[in-house]
């Protein structure tokens, strides 16, 4: 049995007072973890205001180190009572809140906060209920092209598989029906896209997928676990994919894969009207960077996967186009997308109401595109995958 | 035995529990290496996961709780002999018993603790949650967060039983 050294992470932040640790602290003495007690120390010293210990990602602690820790912030507490210490947790990790709040509970500049959003900057925009039909058709349509391409990445039946940001969780039931897993889970972030998947899995009598509430940059599933890993469309709207990709390396297994779907927006494309609609998906991936996010991603696949320490990679592009079954299924998901990117996110970036207009224009033209009897509407995607090196 | 866990165990229903799983090691072997501890509660606490409907946040959940045992177990076990890990499960809990040689039997007959049976300790900071030379204190802290219900008896005339029962339907709330 290999043992190694329990891995966990101290980080100290001055931008944002923020101190941050992260992974599994289980030592057997504090003289174990006396460099990341140091740090929260002189963390907490140096700085006035508010300071934030960030525990979101912290997965695992023994008493022995949340007692050491404890003793650190009494002291900086007693120390200078006027400076505010704000102790961040994750529902994620359902022990964490109470265990801290027992800590808070003593010192009166001491807190803590559940923090819940912005995993995902984009995560907010989608997770309204009214667009789970939209997500619903996008699936049905990628899955036309991603049945034919999984088994050239690796798929095959009888796999231990994750499926990682998993959102309504329509991917995973279509991977449990046609490839047959030895197990399944699949892990989002969006408490009601569970409920949902849940409910859906129900419905339909499929058994055996292990849904779980999880932080896919920090996840609490094993290391070297999984045959596949799968996380479609995810990375594309997490600001630090890299750190994503760690985690979908970490959890899959020696000689196993990850296969990743990223788009690239500004390739969206029509006929009639390419000049109109190709400026707007330009812009679409302006606006999305604005918020942090690179839908830009899909050619870059090969180069994440490649610094992520992945080998064999594989990358394919394939283009949903209105001629896959019904055009009305590819003029609907346009809609919803003229929808959020035009009706919210332009407004929360604060754009004129001409630039929203015209920003308009190009969806509709794609609509109409897509519904012209002669027209054709496409939209590409990039399906990659990478080998865990044995 | 000291303070407000001196009071009779409440009754536990033994008889409802299944057996799962069971691991047994040579203790010399268990106390050579510190990452035992981890490991084995990982590996029980993934078993203990299965059954839930969210197995890995449910498997963490526990493994906070299970490690701290495993750990305790650890520091004090210096006998000779075997120390053996077990899961067991009813309709409604989870069981973890670790069993292993100790003379000291944490000074009395047994020492339980409910999730219900909370009491603040006058002047002790969070660093009292660790051990006390008994242990009592640790164990009524992991039982209110965990909403278990630990105990820990004599095994004998020089054995010791940690037994923890956590509820099966946990919703993290």
């Amino acid at each position: 049995m290999s043992l190694l050294p329990f891995p966990f992470t101290a980080h100290f932040d001055p931008t944002n007072q923020q101190l941050l640790l992260s992974g599994k602290m289980r030592p057997e003495s504090a003289a174990e973890i006396v460099d990341a007690l140091k740090l929260v120390q002189q963390g907490l010293e140096k700085y006035s205001g508010v300071v934030y210990l960030n525990v979101k990602r912290l997965t695992h602690i023994n008493m022995t180190a949340f007692a050491a820790l404890s003793d650190v912030l009494t002291a900086s507490c007693l120390a200078k009572p006027e400076r505010k210490i704000v102790i961040i947790t994750s529902s994620v990790v359902a022990w964490s809140t109470s265990l801290f709040e027992t800590l808070a509970a003593s010192q009166p500049n001491l807190s803590v906060e559940v923090y819940d959003s912005a995993f995902y900057p984009g995560q907010s925009f989608v997770e309204d209920e009214t667009f789970i039909p939209i997500l619903r058709t996008q699936t049905k349509m990628t899955w036309r092209h991603e049945r034919e391409l999984l088994p050239r990445h690796g798929l095959r039946s009888g796999l231990v598989i994750a499926d990682i940001c998993c959102g309504i969780g329509d991917f995973a039931a279509l991977v449990q029906r046609e490839f047959k897993p030895a197990r399944l889970v699949a892990l989002d972030h969006s408490v009601r896209s569970l409920e949902y998947a849940r409910r859906v899995a129900a419905d339909f009598d499929l058994q055996g997928i292990e849904y779980t509430y999880g932080d896919a940059s920090q996840m609490l599933l094993r290391d070297n676990q999984f045959d596949f890993v799968t996380c479609r469309h995810s990375l594309q709207i997490f600001d630090r994919p890299e750190m994503l990709l760690r985690e979908l390396y970490r959890i899959c297994k020696p000689g196993g894969r990850v296969y990743i779907t990223n788009e690239k927006n500004s390739h969206c494309l029509g006929e009639p009207h390419a000049e109109t609609i190709n400026w707007t998906y330009e812009e679409v991936a302006k606006l999305f960077a604005h918020f942090d996010m690179d839908v830009e991603m899909g050619p870059k696949s090969r180069h994440l996967l490649a610094d992520a320490g992945f080998d064999a990679i594989k990358v394919d592009s394939f283009m949903v186009t209105n001629l896959d079954g019904d055009p009305q299924d590819f003029a609907d998901i346009i809609e919803a997308w003229e929808n959020v990117y035009a009706g919210e996110m332009a407004v929360r970036r604060g754009d004129s109401i001409e630039f929203i207009r015209r920003f308009r224009q190009g969806f509709k033209d794609h609509v109409f595109a897509a519904l012209h009897p002669k027209g054709y509407a496409g939209w590409p995607i990039w399906a990659a995958s990478g080998r865990k090196p044995l | 035995m000291e303070g407000v866990l001196e009071e009779e165990a409440p009754s536990f229903d033994d008889h409802a529990f299944a057996p799962m799983v069971s691991l047994e090691m040579n203790t010399a072997m268990f106390k050579s290496r510190w990452q035992f501890c981890d490991r084995i509660t990982e590996y029980l606490s993934d078993i203990l996961g299965q059954g839930h409907s969210d197995p890995a946040r449910y498997s963490n959940f526990l493994s906070i709780a299970a490690n701290e045992l495993i750990e305790l177990a650890f520091r004090s076990t210096g006998e000779p002999g075997r120390i053996s890990f077990s899961l067991y499960r009813s309709a409604t809990f989870n069981r973890l018993r670790i069993a292993f040689p100790c003379e000291e039997a944490f000074g009395g007959k047994h020492t339980s603790a409910r999730s219900s049976e909370r009491q603040p300790v006058p002047g002790a900071g969070p660093g009292y949650l660790v051990m006390k030379s008994d242990g009592t204190v640790l164990l009524r802290d992991l039982a209110t967060i965990f909403r278990a219900a630990i105990r820990i008896e004599k095994d004998g005339a020089q054995g010791i039983e940690i037994i923890a029962d956590f509820p099966s339907a946990e919703d993290f709330q």
